[in-house]
């Protein structure tokens, strides 16, 4: 269905009135307007791990390192301040 | 995983965004899709925040620091943009996409800085609504009890829309700081001349400099705001059809909350104009010690910004520990759910809101120190994020044809690059004091 027919379809349902229950009462149009958002979930299910390059492993290696050694920094700042 | 209450509530969201499309009601849609930018934005205008605004514009006056406030803005929308993408495309939310594309480990060392950087910002965040309160002599312990009762309330309506809506109009009171700089008078001319040349420049960039300029980019650019922008996304509903609103709101967002820290700055360059030191003062000592230049309705109008950022920030700082803590366990996590149906989610929102809270107003509590360490902390664990969030963007089984483009990744690593060296510098001036740019 495309958002023209979905959207025609939704409009002929006077939305500004509809309450969450009557939305409930309707499951056919909850998975029509959320059809999107199911086969984009559905997608992401399927996703496994993404294979890391030794490049990428080691910038991310570099960057958790560089993380480190500013909480010691920030450890040497703080103990700086107290004194 | 998504209950029924869930789907019924996003559908219904939904739907009133396909009608206003359908009836090209554009002011109505943008109305519909606004919410996670404005928030995030907005929300990182948050207590600590604010108090770094304040202190750069009374330690240094109107000049370099009005126009780094606005590229740091800049730099946020850049990130912050990507998040919209990954959201509307995977429908997913950050942690979980962390967690499947790299695996346990990874994800272990990011869930990590989030939760410690989250809730060390929590307790300067009870610590701004306690100093705001203080004001008004209200006493701490009723100060952080009146902020949960407010937070909680917000949590009340079980539907993500009526929360946002809430949310909204308490963070649109941050723009309050902007009345505060207009009744400092300030010299137009001397704004206008610092917005476009980034001078007068500080008399040197030694350790107190650096740790306000990190403190101002950590103001603006921290890891909790790709959670929290993803999870709200995700949560809102909003699709690839609606990347234009999404990107509209980031950018309002980062417009609104630029000006509203750039005002903080005017609002407190008096102070340095009168070379009053301000470097140890705390947020209600600005409210105070501004009220010779401002008068007492800028005083007061100061201290109520300063528990209002507290306010909201506590409440999206929350929900995004919250919304993480359900994607890595893989626990319902909407705020469309009652608390039945989310018990997790809301145990973690509650709980990490109660603790913060009840640590602030333990006594000798050191609260100045937190808040001048918290952005600089958020600054230094953001490098790790912004690289997730580059391949993430990047990654063209998640994002298909929405992958970052060449020049967004130029950007993207500029504003990593930019981040990184700036807590290198502040690392040189730690380790060698006399270490001056």
């Amino acid at each position: 269905m495309s958002i023209e027919q979905l959207a025609a379809q939704v409009s002929n349902v006077v939305v500004d009135r509809m309450t969450l229950t009557e939305v409930k009462a309707r499951p056919e149009l909850v998975a029509e307007v959320l059809l999107e958002q199911r086969e984009a979930a559905k997608r992401m299910e399927r996703l496994t791990l993404r294979p890391l390059s030794r490049g990428l492993r080691g910038l991310m290696w570099l960057l958790r390192l560089y993380v480190l050694f500013m909480i010691a920094v920030v450890t040497i700042n703080v103990i700086q301040i107290f004194h | 995983m998504v209950s029924d209450r869930e789907n019924a509530a996003r559908a219904l969201d939904r739907m009133r965004v396909l009608d206003a499309k359908r009836k090209r009601q554009w002011g109505k849609l943008l109305w519909l899709l606004i919410g996670p930018g404005v928030l995030v934005m907005l929300g990182e205008n948050d207590a600590p925040s604010m108090l770094s605004y304040a202190a750069t514009g009374s330690q240094f006056g109107i000049g370099f620091f009005l126009p780094f406030i606005f590229l740091t803005f800049a730099m946020a929308y850049v990130a912050q943009e990507i998040t919209v993408r990954l959201g509307a495309v995977s429908q997913a939310g950050h942690a979980e996409l962390i967690y499947r594309r790299f695996g346990r480990f990874w994800g272990n060392f990011a869930m990590i800085d989030l939760f410690f950087t989250n809730f060390l910002t929590l307790l300067t965040e009870f610590v701004g609504i306690v100093a705001g309160a203080g004001f008004f002599g209200i006493p701490d312990y009723y100060a952080v009890s009146g902020g949960l009762i407010v937070i909680f309330l917000a949590f009340m309506f079980r539907r993500y829309w009526s929360w946002e809506r809430m949310v909204l109009g308490l963070a649109l009171f941050n723009l309050v700081f902007i009345p505060v700089a207009l009744l400092s008078h300030p010299n137009w001319n001397s704004v206008v001349y610092s917005l476009f040349t980034f001078r007068p420049l500080p008399s040197g960039f030694g350790s107190q400099t650096i740790v306000l300029l990190l403190a101002d980019i950590g103001a603006t650019i921290t890891p909790w705001m790709l959670f929290f922008q993803q999870g709200a996304i995700t949560d809102k509903g909003l699709s690839i059809r609606d990347l234009k609103q999404g990107r509209i709101d980031t950018a309002l967002g980062a417009g609104l909350a630029a000006l509203a820290a750039m005002a903080t700055v005017v609002a407190t360059a008096p102070l340095f104009v009168h070379h009053m030191d301000a470097s140890q003062f705390g947020a209600a000592q600005f409210a105070q010690a501004i009220e010779p230049y401002v008068g007492h309705v800028g005083a007061t109008l100061f201290a109520l910004g300063i528990l209002e950022a507290g306010l909201v920030a506590a409440t999206t700082i929350s929900t995004s520990s919250a919304y993480t803590f359900g994607e890595v366990r893989r626990k319902a996590h909407s705020l469309n759910l009652p608390f039945r149906e989310a018990k997790p989610f809301y145990f973690t929102l509650f709980a990490v809101l109660v603790l913060a809270g009840g640590i602030v107003v333990l006594p000798g509590f050191p609260l100045e120190l937190v808040v001048i360490i918290v952005n600089v902390i958020a600054v230094l664990t953001m490098p790790p994020a912004i690289g997730f969030l580059l391949i993430l963007a990047n990654d063209k089984e998640i994002m298909n044809r929405h992958a970052n483009t060449l020049t967004l990744n130029i950007l993207g690593i500029g504003v990593g690059v930019f981040i990184s060296l700036a807590g290198i510098i502040y690392a040189l001036t730690v380790i060698f004091p006399s270490f001056h740019l």
